[in-house]
């Protein structure tokens, strides 16, 4: 004990005896005693468990028997998981067989008809050693062709969760992994979102094979390229990277699989969140990518030379490079006549410049640039206006975000509700606020002429896009009027202008000009007889070939 | 020291055309009472006559490639007096810049926001141009690039409406109504003016790609300014007779304010004021630019941001401090007159200073 | 990437914290004013500005009200000075952008109007699109005129004159047009000239103002009556000289190659039982040439006009309206627009003695140098002797929709 100055503890102990004092200390020491050796025992578990744990390179084999072999499964995965074990034996007798695999996960008729039933229907000629029986075993009795063999546990624990079937023989140290997976997955629905009136009506589901079906379906030529990524470490989730060989960008290709392969995660939602990951600029509010939950938009980029990727378990898929104009694109407008395709397209150009303008003009023109609005017009605004409490800027900004509220509670508020909760709002926000004096009548006409139109543009992204570009013009306008708008088209122009998508400038065929490729930019003309120059530099015919 | 990119065709296309646009477009005014109706004509010559010398400055970039016109004086003369071109050259930059944003800025205040403090407006327009110029200048020539196209799009849709009840054939019919030396004198004033492009071009010569070769591009760019200033004057004169239009301190807001279409709008200055904001942030950092690199070179990339603000700075302080449309005015005349002989005089020093690089490499490898 | 964020987030905190919103203004703070009257009173050499604009009101829910016009006026010795007394009296601010219209008496014509027509060329507020008009009497009383169809003077007078090239009584000049003409030389200035008639014998209202010093300012009641484009007003120089009346107007409109689509009527020939033929013109135009030969200067002007015909002699003339018919119709036609100009001429060269067809210029434009070395000084004195030559192409196109006479039987 060392000695202390502390005034209490010397009043308390010169309560004590010497004896009890001794006492304590010996307790005291034992409790140390006692404390130190609990630490190595931890410490000694502890190491045990890592063992375990370790994708194990001296230890991580498979071992001999079969029940150890079980045992070992069930203390990495779990008892409750739902692991079904059977044992068997097989070749009438030769062998001792384990099967194991995770109900939830896996087909069990294969495994019972085609594992199962004929090893142990099997029979084989002389006993052999233990490597030629497994080769045996593969090709002879089991009748399914996704195999592979491994020795080591890590690999074993990986295919069960998986969804494999692993067959292990008694005294072999490698076991087979047999592909027997099926999972609960959604059929081949309309895509939600992205509806047209001419184009097909297939969408992706969350399952990762079916997706690479509807692909592959579309462009059944060799050129069409695969590569598989896992991204995340909890969710594993398998991604796969497309693109057609010989008409991508090459470079474009490595860069993707560079920025996949320095993804340091844990958990990967979906695309979306890929699409963060991996994007140029995060924090821009343009979209540089696009994702979409139409097979046929992925394959349409696929032949203009981007390439595409797919996810596990999530319905959308991701394809970049990807230009702002690229938002503006339908399937609809290659399904449509030129003349109307053309038209429409425009009419949404026209509509995305709506959304984003008529706000801030009508600001501005009603509170600094008053001499351009007719006289007519003029006495109408201002007799809407007598009477109103808030000054023009705060009512737009109050109109607007209300109708963002509305806009979010109805995507939330559920079925029937939803409709007359929508109605009733607006008739709320519009009638009676006009009515009683709170808005003026213009307000709610440019707002929700705002609002509608921001919707016309084909990727809903755009739409939160067309949004916050519209505060930042109504602020700037509120301030200066058309000065500062003109100064937030400006800015806006610039920042498009400095963005890249992998490598090919956001503005594309406008910016870096190239004439070929205006022809599908802000009009759509006959097909395109060559691919965009950035994009496929090396094979930009697309027909006679 | 200079970013390694290269401009494309229409980047150096537009990058031209709007520095030459610059002052010119307040300042014409100066000469009209000279040249009377032939005002257009005289811009027109006037601008083709800046030609030779901006081909002249592509010539002495292929001389030597990759470097601005400052990098040869450098490398011909020495430090010193490549310093004291180099200062002078930031201070006509500077002045440049200073009278195009007194000038857009009174054109503001006249017409549509009178009461807002004139040093609020200015730091606006600084602070972007600023911020383009820290980007990277291949950001800022896409979007001069756009800004131009929108600009003139918009100039002419709306002087379209123009045609035909505003616009009176016979205040430009008798055009050679003045004497030759009165249309001499508007030539020589127009070519001065046009000649803020070759300040320009010095510094964005190194970043053309084979400036022997592509000279045609900025021919082209000249041309181009040619067809289209003059006709915008084309177009005043005939809006407003000469008579008047010699009078009008803001160009073509002035001419848009008379034009009416049927009884809905009546008057389109709110439109074409537009046009020339873009011209005013497209200039002001143009200009910075220029200063910026000449800065940067002088003083061998020592922090080249504070450089930046310090010469934002100085451009918007003498802005603030002058305040005044019509000393503006003065100053962009007076430029108009000193910029010509000003490059003249320095690519003179670099052509020669290319000479004695050859005769002292020449002399070294006798 | 950094640094461009740090800018753009300097760039808007600034923009968020700098402006106080100093020109930030709401409609129903302005006085939209659509009409402007200049009186100048010679004796006291005092300027009176009187405004005319809408009140705002909100009307009831769904029903907007029909504006009530607000008139004001105030007067002091220099135009600028009433404007700024007129802010003392007027609960709105002043906004000059919505002008339609700006009466200007005969007294103020002569003596001050440059003050006006400066400090509107000079403010861009102040539209230079809005009609000139001069009056004879008071511009207060034109403006004070009510019309039962709640339209407001200046609305009126607006519509008025855009409708005058229909009767020919009038040509648009707005301030712009008026102020190049005062600026080109060899070309004298003309306004239209409005007339108000009372619509009852109604006494002027004597001022009752309370309060000695406010005198100069009043607010101004309206009062039933009827206004009217008749004629023109022309200036020599920057003061102005004289009136043209209906038929002058119609000559001057003639010689400078205005549309009119006005009516005409061949000239009565006298005599019972003969009568006229009517005329609807449909295209006017015109060429002014000048000739110099040795040191005479001789003016052509060739009037083009293309009519119809809607009336036919009922008593005499033919039966089926055959080409030689349309050629007599054609001259006699042509009489009547030649006595129009005539007339005008005579008013213009010997009465006014103001180039107001606009002569000089046409002189200017086909020689410049002489123009500017000799004749623009001396223009004043040889423009009313100079001999002008009047040729008329009149065509007439049709005869209406029917081809032969109406006989009643």
């Amino acid at each position: 004990m060392k000695k202390r100055k502390d005034p209490y503890f010397d009043g308390l102990a010169a309560q004590m005896t010497e004896t009890s004092l001794n006492e304590v200390k010996q307790k005291l020491d034992a409790l140390q005693q006692l404390t130190a050796e609990g630490a190595t025992i931890a410490a000694g578990i502890e190491q045990i468990v890592q063992k375990l744990m370790k994708p194990m390179q001296e230890q991580g084999g498979v071992l001999s028997t079969i029940e150890e072999n079980f045992q070992l499964l069930y203390a990495i995965l779990g008892k409750d998981m739902g692991l079904v074990t059977g044992k068997y034996a097989i070749l009438e007798g030769t062998a001792q067989a384990g099967v194991i695999y995770i109900e939830s996960l896996t087909d069990q008729n294969l495994v019972s008809v085609q594992v199962i039933a004929p090893l142990i229907r099997g029979k084989i000629d002389a006993p052999t050693d233990s490597e030629a029986l497994l080769t045996l075993i593969q090709s002879k009795f089991i009748h399914v062709p996704n195999l592979k063999t491994t020795s080591q546990i890590a690999e074993i624990a990986k295919g069960l969760l998986n969804g494999d079937t692993v067959l292990i023989i008694n005294g072999l140290s490698t076991a087979l992994i047999i592909g027997s997976r099926k999972v609960e997955k959604r059929s081949i629905d309309k895509p939600e979102n992205e509806g047209t009136v001419l184009a097909s009506s297939e969408s992706f589901t969350e399952d990762l094979a079916t997706n690479v079906g509807l692909v592959i379906k579309r462009i059944p030529t060799p050129s069409l390229r695969f590569e598989e990524l896992t991204v995340g470490v909890l969710s594993r989730t398998k991604l796969k990277l497309l693109w057609i060989d010989g008409i991508a960008n090459a470079k474009v290709v490595e860069e993707a699989r560079r920025r996949i392969n320095n993804i340091n995660v844990d958990h990967l939602d979906g695309i979306g969140a890929l699409a963060e990951l991996i994007e140029d600029n995060p924090l821009s509010i343009f979209p540089k990518y696009r994702q979409t939950q139409r097979p046929d938009v992925v394959v349409k980029n696929l032949t203009e030379g981007r390439f595409a990727i797919l996810s596990d378990n999530s319905p959308f898929s991701f394809f970049a490079p990807s230009s702002l104009w690229d938002n503006f694109k339908t399937m609809d407008d290659y399904a449509e006549r030129t003349t109307s395709a053309s038209y429409l397209r425009l009419v949404r150009y026209i509509a995305f410049l709506i959304s984003i303008l008529v706000s801030p003009i009508y600001l501005s023109f009603v509170t600094y640039n008053h001499i351009i609005v007719p006289q007519a017009l003029a006495v109408n605004i201002a007799t809407g206006r007598a009477g109103v409490p808030f000054p023009s800027v705060v009512e737009l900004l109050l109109m607007t975000i209300a109708i963002t509220i509305i806009r979010e509670a109805s995507l939330r508020i559920p079925g029937s509700v939803g409709y007359f909760i929508g109605t009733l709002a607006a008739v709320i926000l519009g009638q009676a606020s006009v009515a009683a004096g709170y808005i003026s009548a213009s307000i709610i006409i440019v707002v929700a002429t705002s609002e509608i139109s921001s919707f016309a543009v084909s990727t809903s992204t755009m739409v939160y896009t067309s949004r916050l570009i519209n505060y930042f013009f109504i602020i700037l306008a509120g301030m200066f009027g058309m000065f500062g708008l003109i100064n937030g088209i400006a800015i806006i122009f610039w920042h498009l202008a400095s963005l890249e998508s992998f490598g090919v400038p956001y503005l594309y065929p406008l910016v870096p000009f190239e004439m070929a490729a205006m022809q599908d930019t802000f009009i759509r003309l006959r097909v395109l007889k060559q691919r965009f120059k950035i994009l496929a530099p090396f094979n930009r015919v697309r027909t006679g070939k | 020291m200079l970013e390694n990119i290269k401009l494309t065709r229409e980047q150096v296309f537009f990058l031209v055309f709007i520095s030459a646009l610059g002052n010119m477009v307040y300042s014409h005014t100066w000469i009209d009472d000279e040249t009377d109706r032939a005002a257009w004509v005289a811009a027109l010559a006037g601008i083709l006559l800046v030609i030779p010398f901006a081909v002249w400055i592509l010539y002495l970039g292929k001389k030597h490639p990759g470097g601005t016109v400052l990098d040869i004086l450098d490398a011909g003369l020495g430090r010193i007096p490549c310093a004291v071109v180099s200062i002078s050259y930031i201070f006509i930059n500077i002045a440049v810049a200073v009278a195009m944003l007194n000038l857009f800025t009174q054109l503001l205040k006249t017409f549509f926001i009178m009461f807002t403090p004139v040093w609020v407006i200015m730091l606006f327009l600084v602070a972007i141009a600023a911020m383009f110029v820290n980007g990277k200048l291949k950001a800022f020539a896409r979007t001069v690039q756009m800004l131009t196209i929108l600009g003139l799009m918009n100039y002419f849709v709306s002087f379209i409406h123009a045609f035909p009840e505003f616009i009176h054939l016979e205040y430009i019919i008798p055009v050679f109504d003045t004497s030759l030396l009165g249309f001499m004198k508007g030539t020589l004033f127009m070519a001065g003016a046009t000649s803020e492009c070759l300040l320009l071009l010095m510094v964005i010569v190194a970043f053309i790609p084979d400036p022997g070769k592509h000279y045609l591009w900025v021919v082209y760019s000249l041309v181009f300014c040619a067809v289209i200033f003059p006709s915008a004057i084309l177009i005043i004169i005939a809006m407003m007779s000469p008579e008047l239009a010699k009078r009008i301190a803001f160009g073509g807001v002035n001419a848009a304010k008379l034009i009416q279409i049927g009884e809905f709008l009546q008057g389109l200055e709110v439109f074409i004021f537009g046009t020339y904001q873009f011209l005013a942030i497209g200039k002001i950092t143009i200009c910075l630019y220029c200063a910026w690199t000449a800065a940067k070179k002088i003083f061998n990339n020592w922090k080249p941001g504070v450089q930046l603000i310090l010469i934002a700075l100085m451009i918007l302080i003498p802005s603030v401090w002058l305040n005044s449309y019509n000393k503006a005015y003065q100053l962009a005349v007076l430029l108009g007159y000193v910029i010509l002989p000003f490059s003249i005089c320095l690519l003179l020093l670099a052509s020669f200073s290319i000479m004695l690089k050859k005769h002292r490499t020449g002399s070294s490898e006798k | 990437m950094n640094k461009r964020t740090l800018f753009l987030a300097v760039y808007l905190l600034l923009s968020f914290v700098l402006p106080g919103c100093w020109d930030y203004s709401e409609y129903e703070d302005m006085a939209q004013i659509i009409a402007i009257g200049m009186d100048y009173n010679v004796q006291t050499e005092q300027t009176t500005i009187t405004i005319q604009y809408p009140a705002i009101k909100r009307g009831t829910a769904g029903e907007p009200s029909a504006p009530q016009w607000v008139i004001y006026s105030a007067t002091a010795p220099t135009v600028f000075d009433a404007l700024s007394k007129l802010q003392e009296i007027v609960p709105r601010r002043l906004f000059y952008g919505y002008l339609k219209v700006i009466i200007i008496s005969e007294a103020a014509a002569k003596y001050t109007i440059m003050d006006l027509i400066d400090l509107f060329d000079r403010t861009p507020v102040m539209r230079s699109s809005a009609y000139v008009v001069i009056t004879s009497g008071k511009a207060e009383d034109i403006l004070k005129t009510a019309d039962p169809s709640r339209l407001s003077a200046g609305d009126k007078i607006q519509k008025l004159v855009r409708h005058s090239i229909d009767s020919g009584a009038a040509c648009a000049v707005t301030l712009n047009d008026f102020v190049e003409m005062l600026a080109i030389g060899g070309w004298e200035a003309t306004a239209p000239r409005v007339i108000s008639e009372p619509a009852s014998s109604q006494q002027s209202k004597s001022k009752n103002t309370e309060g000695g010093p406010q005198e100069n300012k009043n607010a101004q009641e309206e009062k039933p009556g009827m206004l009217g484009i008749v004629g023109m007003a022309a200036f020599q120089g920057d003061k102005f000289t004289g009136y043209l009346d209906e038929h002058e107007t119609l000559g001057l409109n003639f010689i400078r190659g205005k549309k009119i689509r006005a009516y005409k009527t061949s000239e009565p020939t006298g005599g019972a039982g003969i009568e006229e033929l009517y005329f609807r013109l449909l295209e006017t135009s015109s060429k002014i040439k000048v000739q110099l030969a040795n040191d005479q200067l001789v003016i052509s002007v060739h009037v083009k006009v293309v009519a119809d015909v809607k009336k036919y002699y009922r008593n005499e003339g033919a039966d089926f309206l055959a080409p030689e018919v349309i050629s007599d119709a054609e001259k006699k036609l042509a009489d009547s627009i030649r006595s129009d100009i005539d007339a005008a001429l005579i008013k213009g060269q010997q009465d006014l003695k103001s180039d107001i067809f606009g002569f000089g210029f046409a002189f200017f434009r086909k020689n410049p140098k002489l123009w500017q070395q000799e004749y623009e000084t001396k223009w004043a004195d040889v423009f009313p002797n100079i001999p002008v030559n009047v040729n008329i192409d009149t065509k007439i196109i049709n005869t209406g929709i029917t081809e032969r006479k109406l006989f009643v039987k």
